[in-house]
C-alpha cells in the first residue's frame, strides 16, 4: 500500500506541469529539455504555419517562446493575437519543451493543453495632450522660420537692387 | 601646416549640416505615410513632431549660418562626422515619443544603431510597436548603409566637386564610377533593384508562413533593409527566430552576402565580366576567413545534429561575418556557446564585409592585404637578397601590393582593434565578463549587432554612451571624426 502510494505521488509529481514564464525556460533551458513544463504569455503576431501545424509566439516580461501545436483544434478559442493595436490573449500552455526538436529543427514547446487564462481586447491609444501641445509649438517656430526664410530672401533682393540702382546712378 | 578653419568655416559647415536635416524631415515622411495608411493616430503625431523638428533645426541652422565658403575637405569631414551625430539625435525624437524607450538615450542608441547599421536595440515591447516607427527603424538602416550624406546629396546637392570628401569621409575609399555622384546614384541603382527582388522572395515566404498580404509586404521591407543593408533589426522581439523559417534564414543568408560584397564588383558583374566574382581578392579573402572560423566554431558543436549545426553555427557566422546581425537564436543560447565557437564568432564580426559596401568592422580588403604582407615578407626571406620582390592581388584589375596600401591597411586595423578593446576594458570595468564585453564591444564597433544579452535597457547609462560612441566611430571608420577632432583643437588653440 505504501509502495503504492509514493508510486501515485512520484507519478502525479512528474505529469504535474511546473508553471513558467518564457524567460525562465529559456534561463533553463539545458535542465528543461525533454520536461513536460506549463507556460504562460501573451500571444503575438499570428499563427505560422509548419507542415500540418502551427509555431505561436508566446511573450511575457519581454521574453519570447515558440510554441508548436499539432491539434489546431487547440487555437478554436484563440481570439486575439498582439500587435500595435491589439492586446493578444494571454494563455497557459502545457507541453514538453525541446531545447532542439529534430523534427522542426528549432527550439519550442510541443503544446498537449492550451487554456485561456484572460481574453485579450482592441487596444484604444489616447494622444496625450503634451504631445499636441508640442506639435503645436513647433508648427508656430517652423513657420517663423519660414516667414523669416522668406523675409530674408526679399530683403537681400531689396538691398541688391537698391545696391545696382546706385552703380547705375553713379555711373 | 594644419588647416585650421575659422568662422566663415563653421558657419558653412552649420550651414550644410542644415541642408541635410532638412533632407532628413524628408525621409521621416514615410513613417508619417505609413501611419496615415495604417491609421495610427499616435505615431502620426509623433512623425509629425519629428518632421516639424527636423524642419526646425535645419531651418535654423540655414538661416543663421549662411554659407560663406565653398565646400572643402574641412567643411566635408565636419559635416559627416556631425552630420551622423545630429541625424540620430534628430531620428531618436519620433522613437522616443513613441513609449518604447525607457529614455531618450535609449531611444538615441536605438537611432544610432539604427543609422550605423549595427542592429543592436533598447526597445521595450517591440511586438506592440507601431507599423510606422518600426517602419522608422529599419529606413534608419538603409539610409545608414546608403549613406547618409551620400543618400541626400547624391539626390539635392549642387556642390557636386566637393561630394568626394563626403564619400571618403562615410569610409567609402572606392569609387565606381570616375564622378562620385554617379557612384551613389549607380550604388542606389543596385539597391533598388535588389529591393524589388528581396522585398518578392520575402513577401513570398511570409506569405507560404501564414502572414497576410499586407503585413507580408510591410515585413519583407523590413527585413530586407536589415538584410541588404546588413543592419540586423527586426519588427519582432525574437529577431528572425520570429518566423521559424528555414526558407526565409537561407533568403536573408544570399541578401545578407549581397549587402556585404564590394558595389565595384557588383557593378563588375553587372556591366563587365561575370567571371571576376572567381577571382577577387576580397570574395577570396571572404571564402578563406568564412572557412576557418566555420572549422572552428564546428570544432566545439560536432555533437550537434547536421540540421541544428546550419542554424547555431553557420547562420550566425554569415550574420557575423556580414556584419548584418540576424539572430535566429537568443542572447541566452549564444551566451551559452563554447568559448572557441564565441571567440570565432567574435574574429568574424571583427573582419566584416568588403569596402565600399553597407558594412562595417575592419574590412576584408584589409584582412586580405594583412595575410599577403606576413606571405610576401616570408618569401622575400626566402629569396637572395638583392630580389626585388613585390606582390599583387586582383580587385577587378591586378593591383600591386604598395606600402601605401600595406600601411593603410595596417592602421585602419590597429584603430578598430585599439576600439574593440578598449570598449571590452570598458565594460570590463562595468562587472562584465571579459569575454562577453568584447563580444559587445566588437559587435558596437563592427556595427553586426550581434548581443550576448550586454544590450538591454537595463544595462548603465555610460555603457549605452561607449556603444553609441563606438557605432558612430566605427561606422565612420575614424578617420573624419579623428580629423574632425584635430580641426576643433587647432581652432582652439588659435
Amino acid at each position: 500500500m505504501k509502495k503504492l502510494l509514493l508510486t501515485g505521488l512520484l507519478l502525479s509529481f512528474t505529469l504535474t506541469a511546473f508553471a513558467l514564464t518564457p524567460l525562465s525556460i529559456r534561463q533553463n533551458a539545458v535542465t528543461l529539455d525533454g520536461k513536460y513544463v506549463n507556460v504562460y504569455g501573451e500571444l503575438i503576431g499570428e499563427p505560422l504555419y509548419e507542415g500540418d501545424g502551427v509555431w505561436l509566439n508566446l511573450v511575457c516580461e519581454g521574453t519570447a517562446l515558440a510554441i508548436f501545436v499539432n491539434d489546431l483544434g487547440l487555437l478554436e478559442e484563440v481570439e486575439y493575437w498582439g500587435s500595435y493595436d491589439v492586446k493578444g490573449d494571454i494563455i497557459s500552455v502545457s507541453g514538453v519543451f525541446y531545447k532542439h526538436c529534430d523534427i522542426h529543427n528549432d527550439e519550442g514547446l510541443h503544446a498537449e493543453v492550451l487554456d485561456i487564462v484572460k481574453r485579450g481586447y482592441v487596444v484604444d491609444h489616447k494622444v496625450p495632450e503634451y504631445k499636441i501641445k508640442i506639435m503645436i509649438y513647433f508648427f508656430i517656430i517652423c513657420l517663423t522660420l519660414v516667414a523669416l526664410y522668406f523675409i530674408k530672401g526679399i530683403f537681400i533682393k531689396l538691398k541688391k537692387s537698391v545696391y545696382e540702382r546706385s552703380i547705375r546712378q553713379n555711373k | 601646416m594644419i588647416i585650421s578653419p575659422d568662422r566663415k568655416d563653421i558657419a558653412t559647415i552649420l550651414n550644410h549640416l542644415g541642408q541635410l536635416v532638412l533632407g532628413l524631415a524628408g525621409f521621416m515622411f514615410i513613417p508619417l505615410c505609413v501611419a496615415v495608411m495604417r491609421k495610427e493616430i499616435n505615431p502620426l503625431i509623433d512623425f509629425t513632431i519629428g518632421v516639424l523638428f527636423a524642419i526646425a533645426v535645419g531651418a535654423f541652422l540655414i538661416l543663421a549660418f549662411p554659407a560663406k565658403r565653398p565646400v572643402s575637405w574641412i567643411h566635408s569631414f565636419f559635416t559627416v562626422s556631425f552630420g551622423w551625430m545630429l541625424f540620430s539625435l534628430i531620428g531618436a525624437v519620433p522613437l522616443f515619443l513613441s513609449g518604447h524607450f525607457a529614455s531618450f538615450i535609449d531611444a538615441w542608441f536605438e537611432a544610432m544603431s539604427g543609422f550605423a547599421t549595427t542592429g543592436l536595440t533598447l526597445a521595450n515591447d517591440l511586438d506592440h510597436m507601431s507599423y510606422a516607427h518600426n517602419m522608422w527603424r529599419h529606413l534608419t538602416m538603409f539610409i545608414g548603409g546608403q549613406g547618409i550624406i551620400l543618400a541626400s546629396l547624391s539626390i539635392i546637392t549642387k556642390a557636386k566637386a566637393a561630394v568626394i570628401g563626403f564619400y571618403i569621409g562615410e569610409g567609402r575609399d572606392e569609387r565606381i564610377l570616375p564622378n562620385v555622384i554617379a557612384t551613389s546614384r549607380f550604388i542606389w541603382k543596385v539597391s533598388f533593384f535588389y529591393m524589388l527582388l528581396g522585398i518578392t522572395v520575402y513577401t513570398g515566404i511570409l506569405l507560404y508562413k501564414g502572414l497576410y498580404i499586407e503585413r507580408a509586404v510591410y515585413h519583407a521591407i523590413w527585413l530586407f533593409f536589415a538584410s541588404f543593408d546588413t543592419g540586423g533589426f527586426a519588427p519582432q522581439s525574437q529577431n528572425i527566430a520570429y518566423y521559424h523559417s528555414f526558407l526565409l534564414e537561407s533568403a536573408t543568408a544570399v541578401f545578407m552576402i549581397l549587402g556585404a560584397m564590394n558595389f565595384n564588383l557588383h557593378f563588375w558583374i553587372w556591366t563587365k565580366k561575370k567571371t571576376e566574382l572567381f577571382k577577387n581578392f576580397e570574395i577570396k579573402t571572404f571564402l578563406f576567413t568564412f572557412f576557418i572560423l566555420l572549422c572552428l566554431i564546428y570544432i566545439p558543436l560536432k555533437n550537434m545534429a547536421i540540421s541544428e549545426m546550419f542554424r547555431k553555427g553557420f547562420y550566425q557566422l554569415i550574420s557575423a561575418h556580414t556584419g548584418c546581425g540576424f539572430a535566429n537564436i537568443d542572447s541566452f543560447e549564444i551566451m551559452g556557446f563554447p568559448a572557441l565557437s564565441l571567440i570565432s564568432l567574435i574574429f568574424a564580426m571583427m573582419i566584416g564585409g568588403a569596402v565600399c559596401s553597407t558594412t562595417g568592422a575592419i574590412k576584408l580588403m584589409r584582412v586580405g592585404i594583412i595575410f599577403k604582407t606576413f606571405l610576401m615578407e616570408i618569401k622575400r626571406w626566402m629569396m637572395p637578397a638583392s630580389a626585388v620582390y613585390n606582390d599583387t592581388f586582383h580587385h577587378l584589375q591586378d593591383i600591386s601590393l604598395s606600402n601605401d596600401k600595406i600601411k593603410s591597411a595596417y592602421l585602419y586595423t590597429g584603430m578598430f582593434v585599439t576600439v574593440y578593446i578598449l570598449g571590452a576594458i570598458i565594460g570590463m570595468f562595468y562587472g562584465y565578463d571579459p569575454l562577453m564585453a568584447l563580444f559587445e564591444s566588437v559587435s558596437a564597433t563592427a556595427n553586426v549587432g550581434l548581443s550576448v544579452g550586454i544590450t538591454q535597457p537595463s544595462m548603465p547609462v555610460g555603457m549605452k554612451i561607449l556603444y553609441i560612441f563606438q557605432m558612430w566611430a566605427g561606422r565612420l571608420e575614424f578617420l573624419s571624426i579623428f580629423v574632425s577632432i584635430g580641426l576643433i583643437l587647432s581652432w582652439a588653440k588659435k
